[in-house]
């Protein structure tokens, strides 16, 4: 260097700015990897704004929640006030599952708007977010809780299930569980699941837990064939190398491993205990119009390893909400998955239709009230509820949302069937493969159970008809212990003091059957359920 | 007096300056209050400049940490992104490190004007009047100027202010020819009838500042020094945003990046419109310079590059911040362009020529010499790849790139603003922006145009 002054000032300004760089840069460095792992800088910019818009968005919304005008126009449960029998505690709580907000295109993501909407909504309307420990503790009976309580998840852990959420969930005060996929949130460098590093933020942050998805279940595998391709978690899969389908055996062996690898993995990497798996695509092992080869087995080995599993509530068939006395059903619970259309009203009309009922319940025969369609066609119109079968079926079956925990009542039905075989009145309705009823027909009327999906007549009678009259009549089922009757016109028709004890509690339904097809129909004027 | 002077020398205050030939200023009293004015709007403006500057390096750094996983994944462009954002700081913290060499009133060689012309009837005047202003023993100067076949009143301009200054400087030569011969035999012209130690070459549109000399020749008292450029800046500067963005680029280009060359000896291009050399070391090299053909044709065209050029071979070339000159730029973007064009050709040119012994000299020189080869000719290339190429592929808008191209200008932009004060300087960093884009296209545009000497320099 010919021309060169290496001033001591000059060297000392020139290192200490290098050092105070480097320092900032690194500091920097880090933050960003914490919060965004190794998101692109695209991505990062942008919800590092659009979080600093909406954040401030929200908290202004929060506050301006009035939280006493609770119930909008919506149908909200427990309609007959003054009832002794509400407490105002939980007797049953929701599950929420979402899996992406402001993710383009995907299917089952949310515009930020619409989520937005509909935890507003909620929280307006009154409900509150559980952390899974407390929900894992109402469901051992272990804990209380208000009676609006629900439990948020998020699955597959994308980083669009955090972004764009957490801002929302502080100011909301809601919290939520994540379900990652250890594959690809742990030693990756995805775009687009979370990375470690955010994970870490998101526990620290208090507004988080974490749960398993499974650790390489989450995609679909050849199965039975190698062109055919399945859950691997609910379907035998096809071994390659030996050129057959798996055995039952090797099948339990590969879950039971896949499953506990996933847990240790993020016990391991998140030092905290992971007691709760969500099944990937809310497939547990019920065959089901997508995939009718699903085995079971996957809840088996499940229970095994988690307290807690989750699967996603297929409208209509069983209850929407978790009752704690589900005891055959303790490790398995149901989620409701939001759809992307829905206003916030109508997500707060499906958990309140589903909120617990309390006795007496008079039916306003609404179609936001909770009754669920199993299958037929169901219409309201000015107070008559009218259950039907298609055009190529052969009846209806409807129960009463919410109606789970009812012991011992009496269902007084007022029913206009359109054909002599008549309508059937459910009660103590588990699900469409545990309950009993009451068939009421001009020639026969008699109570069957069904269990485990084997329906049996218990008893019946059929040789003084006809039972029922023509046109509009009311009909009556009474509950109480083991004992059932079915009554008509406030005669009680038949008895039966040997209901299974499996069915002590259960639901309130009405079904509809005719061998012809498209023939069956009743229309119910009004249906009222009373604590005996 | 000295306050006057003083004031009427710093081209910020240009406004004071103008307003100070108007009216009878009392030397005291408002010129005080003038000079604390412009010192209060310095200390914290200047303060927050320099925080700004060096926010936005950080900037440029956080950038590079979060884009340094693309050398794993793309091994070229991700050094060459490394390579361009060290390469540009190398030549912050190198001018930053530059010799101050005070002037000694012990060594005052004699000088040699040599102004070569051509139409140029509007500027010559002011040129070699100034001569006859400098701060030096007017007995040590003498001028040689030459009328390069004008069509205009050059001549007759000549011959006036020559007469004009005849009474300071005695020895006043001009040349004339009737034919036009080139500024490249004008200026061998003017060497061939220097008399004095060194020779100081002025473009005709360029007036030198009153201290210009005794800044230029400082550094030829020591022996290995060939060469001196002084620093020129824009004259015209507010005529429109072209001539101040081109303020701009000759302000960077020679305070950040001569001074960075001038740190090893090795400034390349010592300009033609103030630059000065020794005679003794000039005469050897001026029929090898004369005689230059490139590519089977005449050169020319960088005509002062390429004297630099034969100087460095075997001598230093430095750079003199405080030798202030200023010069008349192109105002109208179509003069500009061809203007960049043909430096681009003689870049080409004599960046060819100098790649075979640049080697020899300081190895940190002839890095940042070879990388910059690379990088001017690699950059069209990464421009393209990231703002046309990688979009279309990959469904991704070059934020990216832009920013970072953005910021690095920037950072330019900022230095140029804490250093020269308060100017309209916002527009003109866009501007940057815009012609840096523009121009880097001109670089393949020249080589494949290499032969084409329609635009020498008359």
């Amino acid at each position: 260097m010919n021309f060169a002054h290496i001033s001591k000032i000059k060297v000392l300004i020139v290192g200490t700015a290098s050092i105070l760089l480097f320092l900032m840069v690194f500091f920097t460095f880090s933050n960003k990897q914490a919060h965004y792992g190794y998101s692109p800088i695209t991505d990062i910019v942008t919800w590092m704004s659009s979080n600093a818009f909406y954040s401030t968005k929200y908290f202004v919304r929060a506050q301006q929640l009035d939280s006493s005008n609770l119930q909008a126009s919506v149908f909200t449960s427990n309609n007959l006030s003054g009832s002794s029998e509400h407490t105002g505690e939980a007797k049953a709580l929701p599950v929420l599952v979402y899996h992406t907000v402001e993710n383009g295109a995907e299917t089952l993501n949310l515009e930020r708007g619409a989520f937005e909407d509909q935890l507003f909504a909620l929280k307006k309307a009154g409900w509150e977010t559980v952390t899974l420990k407390k929900f894992q503790a109402f469901m051992r009976g272990d804990l209380t809780l208000p009676e609006r309580s629900f439990l948020l998840t998020f699955d597959d852990g994308s980083k669009n299930s955090h972004h764009p959420v957490t801002p929302l969930l502080r100011a909301l005060d809601f919290t939520g569980v994540t379900y990652i996929l250890p594959l690809h949130s742990i030693d990756s460098e995805s775009h687009y699941y979370l990375s470690d590093l955010e994970i870490d933020t998101m526990l620290d942050s208090g507004y988080w837990e974490i749960g398993s998805h499974g650790m390489d279940v989450h995609e679909y595998m050849p199965s039975d064939s190698p062109d055919v391709f399945k859950a691997p978690l609910v379907n035998y899969l096809w071994l390659e190398e030996e050129g057959r389908r798996e055995t039952q055996e090797e099948y339990l062996q590969r879950i039971n491993k896949d499953l506990l690898d996933s847990r240790k993995a993020l016990e391991k990497r998140f030092n905290v205990k992971v007691s709760s798996f969500a099944f990937p695509f809310g497939e547990y092992g019920r065959p089901t119009d997508s995939n009718p080869d699903a085995v079971s087995g996957a809840v088996t080995v499940a229970e095994m390893i988690f307290e807690t599993s989750f699967y996603q509530w297929r409208k209509g068939r069983e209850f929407s909400f978790n009752y704690s006395e589900d005891v055959s059903r303790s490790h398995l619970y149901r989620r409701i998955e939001p759809q992307p259309e829905w206003s916030g009203e109508e997500l707060v009309q499906v958990l309140e239709s589903g909120l617990p009922k309390t006795l007496p319940y008079n039916s306003p025969l609404r179609d936001d009230e909770g009754w669920l369609r199993n299958w037929g066609i169901l219409t309201f119109t000015e107070d008559v509820l009218e259950l039907s079968a298609e055009e190529k079926g052969t009846g209806g079956s409807i129960f009463l949302d919410g109606s789970r925990h009812w012991e011992n009542y009496t269902v007084t039905a007022i029913l206009h069937p359109s054909t002599d075989r008549g309508v059937t009145l459910l009660a103590r309705f588990q699900d469409d493969e545990n309950l009993a009823m009451c068939n009421f027909s001009k020639d026969f009327v008699h109570i069957e159970q069904t269990l485990l999906g084997t329906q049996r007549v218990i008893e019946g009678v059929r040789n003084n008809g006809p039972y029922i009259p023509e046109g509009t009549f009311e009909a009556q089922v009474i509950t109480n212990g083991r004992t059932i009757s079915c009554a008509v016109n406030g005669e009680v028709i038949v008895t039966s003091k040997f209901l299974d004890e499996s069915l002590n509690t259960g639901g309130v339904g009405i079904k509809t059957w005719h061998p012809d097809l498209g023939s069956a129909s009743v229309a119910v004027e009004s249906f009222l359920v009373e604590k005996n | 007096m000295k306050l006057y002077n003083a004031i009427k020398a710093i081209p910020d205050t240009r406004i004071i300056q103008k307003v100070l030939e108007n009216i009878d200023v009392v030397p005291g009293k408002n010129s005080e209050n003038i000079e604390k004015t412009v010192k209060k709007e310095n200390k914290y403006i200047s303060a927050s400049l320099w925080l700004l500057f060096f926010g936005v390096i950080y900037l440029i750094l956080f950038i590079k940490a979060l884009t340094f996983d693309a050398v794993f994944t793309n091994f070229f462009f991700g050094v060459y992104s490394l390579l361009i954002t060290s390469y540009i700081f190398s030549r912050f913290l190198f001018s930053y490190f530059h010799k101050e060499v005070p002037y000694d009133p012990t060594y005052e060689p004699t000088v040699t004007f040599v102004v070569p012309a051509k139409n140029e009837e509007d500027n010559i005047a002011e040129t070699i009047r100034r001569f006859g202003s400098v701060n030096y023993p007017m007995e040590k100067i003498e001028v040689v100027a030459i009328n390069d076949g004008s069509t205009d009143g050059t001549y007759r301009e000549m011959l006036n202010v020559a007469n004009e200054i005849r009474s300071k400087v005695k020895n006043v030569k001009v040349i004339n020819w009737e034919v036009n011969r080139g500024k490249r035999h004008g200026m061998a012209e003017g060497v061939k009838h220097a008399t004095h130690d060194i020779v100081i070459f002025i473009d005709s549109d360029s007036f030198i500042d009153a201290d210009c000399v005794k800044h230029l020749v400082k550094y030829f008292s020591n022996t290995t020094v060939g060469a001196v450029s002084g620093h020129t800046d824009v004259y015209n500067r507010d005529t429109n945003l072209l001539t101040q963005m081109q303020a701009l680029r000759y302000y960077i280009a020679f305070k950040i990046y001569k001074s960075a060359e001038s740190v090893f000896g090795s400034v390349t291009c010592c300009p033609g419109c103030c630059s000065a050399y020794r005679r003794s070391y000039l005469t050897p090299i001026m029929d090898k310079w004369l005689a230059q053909r490139f590519l089977g044709g005449e050169c020319t065209f960088g005509d002062d590059r390429s004297l630099t050029n034969y100087i460095i071979r075997d001598y230093d070339a430095v750079y003199s911040h405080e030798a202030l000159a200023y010069t008349v730029v192109p105002d109208n973007f179509k003069v500009y362009v061809r203007q960049q064009f043909r430096w681009k050709k003689s870049w080409i040119r004599e960046t060819l020529i100098a790649s075979q012994f640049m080697w020899k000299r300081h190895t940190l020189a002839a890095a940042s010499f070879y990388i910059y080869i690379f990088l001017a000719v690699i950059s069209p290339i990464v421009f393209l790849r990231a703002v046309f190429w990688y979009p279309a592929v990959h469904q991704v808008w070059p934020v990216i790139y832009l920013i970072g191209l953005f910021l690095m200008l920037l950072l330019h932009g900022i230095y140029y603003r804490a250093k020269v004060g308060k100017r309209t300087w916002a527009l003109s960093v866009v501007s940057f922006w815009f012609y840096t884009v523009i121009l880097m296209w001109q670089l393949p545009w020249a080589a494949v145009n290499l032969r084409d000497s329609r635009w020498g320099t008359r």
